[in-house]
């Protein structure tokens, strides 16, 4: 295991998510990729909970987080992670398809970090996804205990 | 204070009574010691005497003496006899006086052991003599002459002037003790003197502070009897077994009796007995003891004086300070008039309330304050059920009936009637009424509302009176009416602008619906819609990576259908942009188009990389518009402009205001691109609506739409002039607002 922290994605199309997966990929990011494929996995992950239980200790180095999702959408999934102390300086990245103004003001108001809307066309999008993974796994400082203990 | 001055009272009166005993005491002892030196000064007095007895019989002596000397007389010597038997007989006396004084003792003494030997030499001498009489005797006696009594002579002085001198101190002493003694006394008067005042002037002032207090009480009496007499309602106070302890004069007006008549006598008994009530009585006798009171027991009597009357009672309990019997209160009050007017006011209730009418009388926060019988009746409610509480509360819209706008329309009716202070006529109204088992039943009503004015002319009610016209509408609506008279004409009218209106609302509710379903689909189109096409695109290039070994042809195939996926999502975009410009709410703001244009020019700046572009801005004001969507305005037609433009080798493209009609600013944007067809120039403007093929120039067909829906939304006009290969200008008008 290396120190690299993960980077935790939910999405519920396996389309995207294989694209996305691409996208990283061409740009031989170090970090680990979690997929989930709805809000509840997220949660999961982030507390331990289900399948993520026995998971190493630590947060992810960020979260893309697609705003339509089932059981627990994106907006919900986004507020109780800024509502937690623990989880709250994460950087959240919101995907989505839509430019819906409404989403878009949520989103920021409940605390997004940034926000993506995905593009149709493929290179702008691997574009969009490569630059949110050097800027957060890479660029980003993370704050300071989010740094995962070695076992 | 009273308490404190009490004991300095006390205090000085024993003061007082100790000095006067220090003095008795004092007197006593001064008396008592007088007493003791008077007598000593008695007893001198007395030595003094036997001395000078003494010196008397010793002077007789000594004369008898020197006349029996000199004569030789025997009388003479019958007189020293004498002298000498008279001071031997003092001289004991005088021991017994002096036994106290140990120097005149002494002296005594030696008289004592001298004189009988004096004596016994003479009386030897003179028998001599007797016998021999001769003067040689004579003149032996001679010798012996003065001495035998010449020692006792100055012994007896010795001892006279020991006791002059004790009855001069002796003296002394007796007046200083008197002087003492009167000292003492004064002091001893004055001290109690002073106390006595002390004590007086404290027991004075003591009565003056009773005799105030004694008076303020007396005037608080006065005053309180003053007021309990002057109360308008009579009052009387009983003891606990219920007899008149007092009464004010109000009560002996009422009752027409007297104090001396009434006081000590039963309450049952007083006026005529109309207090013989066994309830009444009995519920007294329970205030009493009890700490309980009586409140409102209302009695009807027959007074003597004003007939009859309808007495309210009120009685409490009185506990006085310092005595512990307790009495009561008992205070009449006349609700005759209060009650008749509770008749009066029950009657006209009544009146209304059987009214043939419908009616509802509102507050003015449209609460219900009475309602007619024949309106509960028509709306199946019960008055008890529905006065007090809000009338839109008691009578909502029937839920079922998604057209149903009775209530808003009530309401508005009564603000009209609230503001304008006149009565306010209704369509008929669809206004179903809830059945006591909460189904509700078809309803149509002619209401009119009208204002009740209070004495301060302010609204004090509304009273809205309605008729039931359900079957009239019901028989209109199946035609069955023939209006004849010039009322049913008018219900006939007010009937179809009731179902005009109803329609009209139909109408609104479906546009909400659409409006929202749009909503609903747009956000759908533009979350679902794009995913696949995302996806075609996607795969499409991961394919094109992917494939080694794929031909020319193949790559053309991918890159056709990835093309054609990033057609659609831009058609998806710009149909969402122009469903999204018909919904959104324009936000005016003051916007500068040179500014604008500038912005928007920039912008725009990588459509006209490695072109020669040559604009033309002209003076442009500040119009009012929502900033955001006559950007969008811009950027369409700008980049039209530049677009259109493309095939010319310098591109002209210019801006500016066009002449109008007043109130509205034209502005024009031209270029000398390709062109149009005007035949076409009607199409210009629809949605998809393309005079040029997609190889030709790109596009959706959905800018200019957009451009007019904007203009068209901020009040304006859009139109274009052109001719093939000529050019075009494109037109659009805002007002101008204030």
């Amino acid at each position: 295991m290396s120190d690299i922290k993960n980077i935790l994605f939910a999405e519920d199309s396996p389309q995207d998510v294989e694209m996305t997966l691409a996208a990283l990929a061409e740009h031989n990011l170090a970090n680990e990729v979690v997929v989930v494929d709805d809000g509840e996995g997220v949660l999961e992950y982030l507390y331990y909970q289900g399948r993520f239980a026995a998971r190493p200790v630590g947060n992810p180095a960020f979260i893309l987080l697609d705003l339509k999702m089932p059981k627990v959408d994106g907006l919900e999934v986004l507020r109780r992670i800024k509502k937690d102390p623990k989880l709250s300086s994460i950087p959240v990245v919101m995907l989505t398809s839509s430019r819906e103004e409404m989403d878009l003001a949520k989103s920021y108001e409940l605390g997004a970090n940034a926000y993506v809307v995905k593009p149709i066309d493929f290179p702008s999008f691997i574009d969009a996804v490569k630059q949110l993974g050097i800027f957060w796994a890479i660029h980003n400082q993370p704050p300071p205990d989010s740094v995962r203990k070695r076992s | 204070m009273a308490k404190s001055r009490t004991r300095y009272i006390i205090l000085s009166v024993a003061l007082a009574t100790v000095s006067f005993l220090a003095m008795v005491l004092l007197s006593y002892l001064s008396i008592r010691s007088l007493d003791v030196a008077t007598q000593r000064v008695q007893h001198t007095d007395l030595v003094r005497d036997n001395l000078e007895e003494a010196q008397l019989q010793l002077k007789d002596l000594q004369t008898g003496i020197r006349g029996f000397i000199l004569t030789g007389d025997a009388r003479f010597y019958l007189r020293i006899e004498r002298g000498a038997k008279g001071l031997v007989a003092v001289l004991p006396r005088l021991r017994e006086l002096t036994v106290d004084n140990p120097l005149q003792q002494g002296r005594l003494d030696s008289l004592e052991s001298d004189l009988p030997a004096r004596l016994a030499e003479f009386r030897r001498l003179h028998e001599l003599s007797a016998a021999h009489a001769t003067a040689a005797t004579g003149a032996a006696i001679a010798a012996l002459g003065p001495h035998p009594t010449d020692l006792t002579s100055r012994t007896l002085v010795a001892m006279k002037s020991e006791e002059d001198q004790l009855l001069a101190q002796r003296l002394a002493a007796a007046r200083t003790d008197a002087r003492r003694t009167a000292t003492a006394l004064a002091l001893g008067l004055v001290l109690a003197g002073i106390f006595l005042a002390l004590g007086a002037l404290l027991v004075r002032r003591y009565l003056a502070e009773h005799e105030r207090t004694a008076e303020v009480n007396r005037a608080a009496r006065a005053y309180a009897e003053s007021i309990v007499d002057t109360v308008r309602e009579p009052l009387v106070i009983l003891t606990p077994d219920l007899r008149i302890n007092s009464a004010n004069r109000a009560f002996h007006q009422w009752f027409e009796t007297t104090p001396a008549e009434i006081d000590g006598h039963r309450l049952s008994e007083v006026g005529g007995g109309p207090f013989a009530i066994p309830e009444l009585l009995h519920a007294l006798e329970d205030a009493g003891p009890s700490h309980s009171q009586i409140e409102h027991f209302e009695v009807s009597v027959n007074l003597p004086r004003s007939g009859s009357k309808v007495l309210r009672l009120n009685a409490r309990k009185l506990h006085r300070p310092g005595n512990d019997t307790i009495m009561t209160l008992l205070a009449i009050e006349d609700i005759t008039v209060q009650k008749r007017i509770e008749q009066i006011h029950l009657q006209f209730r009544g009146l209304f309330e059987s009214v043939p009418g419908h009616f509802l009388v509102l507050r003015p926060d449209l609460t219900i304050a009475a309602a007619s019988d024949a309106y509960l009746a028509a709306t199946m409610t019960k008055r008890e059920e529905i006065v007090g509480k809000g009338i839109f509360e008691v009578f909502p819209d029937n839920p079922a009936d998604p057209a149903a706008n009775g209530a808003a329309n009530l309401r508005a009716s009564l603000q009209r009637v609230l503001q304008s202070g006149t009565a306010d006529t209704m369509a008929i109204q669809k206004y179903d009424v809830r059945r006591p088992d909460g189904a509700f039943e078809e309803r149509y009503w002619s209401p009119v509302n009208s204002p009740v004015f209070g004495s301060d002319l302010q609204i004090e009610y509304l009273i809205h009176r309605v008729e039931d016209v359900t079957d009239f509408i019901r028989q209109k609506q199946k035609g069955a009416a023939e209006p004849t008279a010039i009322q049913a004409r008018l219900e006939a009218v007010e009937s179809i602008i009731y179902q005009r209106s109803q329609e009209t609302q139909a109408a609104l509710n479906q546009l909400r619906m659409a409006n929202e379903e749009l909503e609903a689909f747009s956000y759908s189109v533009s979350h679902d819609l794009r995913a696949p096409l995302r996806h075609i695109a996607g795969f499409a290039d991961m394919l094109g990576k992917h494939a080694t070994t794929l031909d020319d042809k193949g790559k053309r195939y991918l890159k056709t259908i990835s093309e054609a996926a990033q057609r659609m999502g831009h058609l998806i975009d710009d149909l969402l942009t122009f469903s999204r410009i018909g919904r959104v709410e324009l936000r005016h703001a003051q916007v500068d188009l040179a500014t604008l244009i500038e912005e928007v020019k920039q912008a725009l700046q990588p459509e006209m990389a490695g072109r020669i572009v040559h604009w033309e801005v002209g003076e442009l004001p500040a119009v009012r518009a929502d900033p955001n969507l006559l950007r969008q305005v811009l950027v369409n037609l700008l980049g039209n402009a530049i677009k259109y433009t493309r095939k010319r080798a310098e591109a002209r493209i210019a801006v500016g205001c066009a002449p109008s009609e007043p109130g509205e600013t034209v502005v024009f944007i031209r270029d000398n691109g390709a062109g149009f067809d005007m035949k076409y120039a009607d199409k210009l403007f629809g949605v998809f609506q393309r005079l040029h093929s997609a190889a030709e120039f790109d596009g959706t067909g959905v800018g200019l739409a957009n451009v007019r829906r904007i203009v068209v939304r901020h009040g304006g006009r859009t139109w274009a002039e052109a001719g093939v290969e000529e050019g075009a200008t494109f037109y659009f008008s805002l007002p101008i607002l204030a």
